[in-house]
């Protein structure tokens, strides 16, 4: 019985944090939209919010373990992914609070490597494969598409500079609103896709589903939905930062950010070395900002960006250590991961009546 | 631990960077020629100017077609990956 409580558990926090990942990265496909008035920002988001739903099932080929080539496979458990996925929707929250955008993926590594390293000790972690699939990619994300994203506004400014600026720019909103959507479906097949991995893990590690099972369609659709309701909600904190507190953009630099963004993605999802989307738009946006005018970036707001994706891995493993060790206090059974599920739900509820009270949504005067 | 050209595959990150580099610089450089070819045909019109107009939005469409055709190359990645 404790073990289909535990199921559940990790189901409905697996859905959770997918709902986060679609709120904290709605910005990676809106902002730069929102900013240059391409769209209205509640049509944005429910654009969004669609494609990412669709997105969830253009590809199903799921990885097989969460974090896999970075924790021992052979020694997760259900208690170290929920440990790991508390980490990660916390992390995702604290972000959000503060409007940071930062890497989904890694802070779900991060939470997981944490649970798993309180679990089984040391060597459950694989250091080569933090560096090779976490610490490179976080370097050569950013960099790549600031340098990529740079030379594009360049290049744009020096063909269309001596043009009428009513038609380059309602061209280039027309631009943000296709590779907006590029990479609304991109994030959706990605993104979903981890929570597909860990659902399905979930089921196998449970004995409901047979070693090497596909997802079966429930799991699909609930991933798909969770993903495009979060992004709905949209994580406004993080749009606005992205959109414009990093830059000032004009439609042609959010074309140039958004454009080499998805040329980015893709061509590293073509290559099979993934980088992940939030660091690549923000590094896209600010190499947009600087190649006009260096000063034009506010490197502050940049350089606390990047803070938190230092930070991202080692809080998240902290707070998976942190809540494997408090569900263990109550034995193995579902004692431990409800009393943590419901100090979750309380506090998220805290932190969102506090932002709420704080400020209201994006409106496009703003944006 | 190993050493990082170990870790780290090197083809596959050289791969990525100049498939980025050519692809973002590339469709920045497309769509720009598409919205340029769209503006001048529109000024040629006004203008009375049939040749080059004709000239622009050929320009202009090839432009359009060649960007649309990277989106789709976009969702075929994604797909068969």
């Amino acid at each position: 019985m404790d073990s289909e409580i535990i199921l559940v558990i990790v189901v409905v926090t697996a859905l959770a944090f997918d709902f986060t990942n679609g709120f904290h990265d709605t910005a990676n496909v809106v902002a730069t939209s929102i900013s240059t008035r391409a769209m209205p920002p509640r049509i944005a988001v429910g654009y969004a919010a669609i494609l990412n739903f669709f997105g969830a099932f253009l590809s199903l080929e799921v990885a097989a373990t969460i974090a896999g080539g970075i924790v021992e496979a052979d020694l997760i458990t259900p208690l170290i992914v929920f440990g790991g996925l508390i980490g990660a929707i916390a992390w995702n929250l604290v972000t959000w609070y503060f409007g940071l955008p930062s890497s989904s993926s890694h802070a779900l590594i991060g939470g997981v490597v944490g649970a798993a390293f309180v679990a089984a000790g040391p060597d459950a972690v694989l250091g080569d494969g933090l560096i090779g699939k976490v610490a490179v990619p976080a370097i050569v994300a950013p960099t790549l598409a600031f340098a990529v994203a740079g030379i594009g506004i360049l290049v744009i400014y020096r063909i269309v500079g001596r043009q009428h600026p009513g038609p380059v720019t309602r061209g280039f909103r027309f631009g943000q609103i296709v590779s907006g959507g590029l990479l609304a479906l991109a994030h959706g097949t990605n993104d979903a896709q981890k929570t597909m991995g860990v659902i399905t893990l979930a089921l196998i590690a449970g004995g409901e589903l047979g070693a090497g099972a596909e997802p079966p369609f429930w799991v699909i659709a609930s991933a798909a939905t969770a993903i495009a309701l979060g992004t709905y909600m949209g994580g406004w904190r993080i749009i606005k930062t992205m959109g414009s507190r990093i830059i000032k953009m004009d439609a042609a630099q959010g074309f140039a950010a958004q454009g080499s963004g998805a040329a980015v993605i893709l061509a590293s999802t073509h290559v099979g070395f993934p980088l992940s989307t939030t660091h690549t738009i923000s590094g896209a946006v600010m190499g947009a900002g600087a190649a006009k005018r260096v000063s034009a970036v506010r490197w502050g707001v940049a350089g606390n960006i990047v803070v938190a994706w230092i930070l991202t891995l080692p809080a998240a493993a902290g707070i998976g250590a942190l809540t494997y060790g408090v569900t263990r206090i109550f034995g193995t059974g579902a004692a431990g991961p409800l009393i943590v599920s419901a100090v979750l739900v309380v506090a998220m509820a805290v932190v969102f009546a506090s932002r709420l009270r704080q400020g209201s949504p994006i409106t496009a005067a703003e944006g | 631990m190993a050493p990082l050209a170990q870790i780290v595959d090197v083809a596959d990150l050289v791969s990525v960077l100049w498939t980025s580099l050519v692809a973002g610089i590339g469709v920045c450089l497309v769509f720009s020629l598409a919205i340029v070819g769209f503006a001048r045909a529109t000024d040629m019109r006004r203008e009375g100017n049939g040749v080059a107009m004709v000239a622009y939005m050929t320009l202009a469409v090839t432009a359009f077609v060649a960007v649309m055709a990277l989106v789709v190359f976009g969702v075929v990645v994604m797909t068969s990956k």
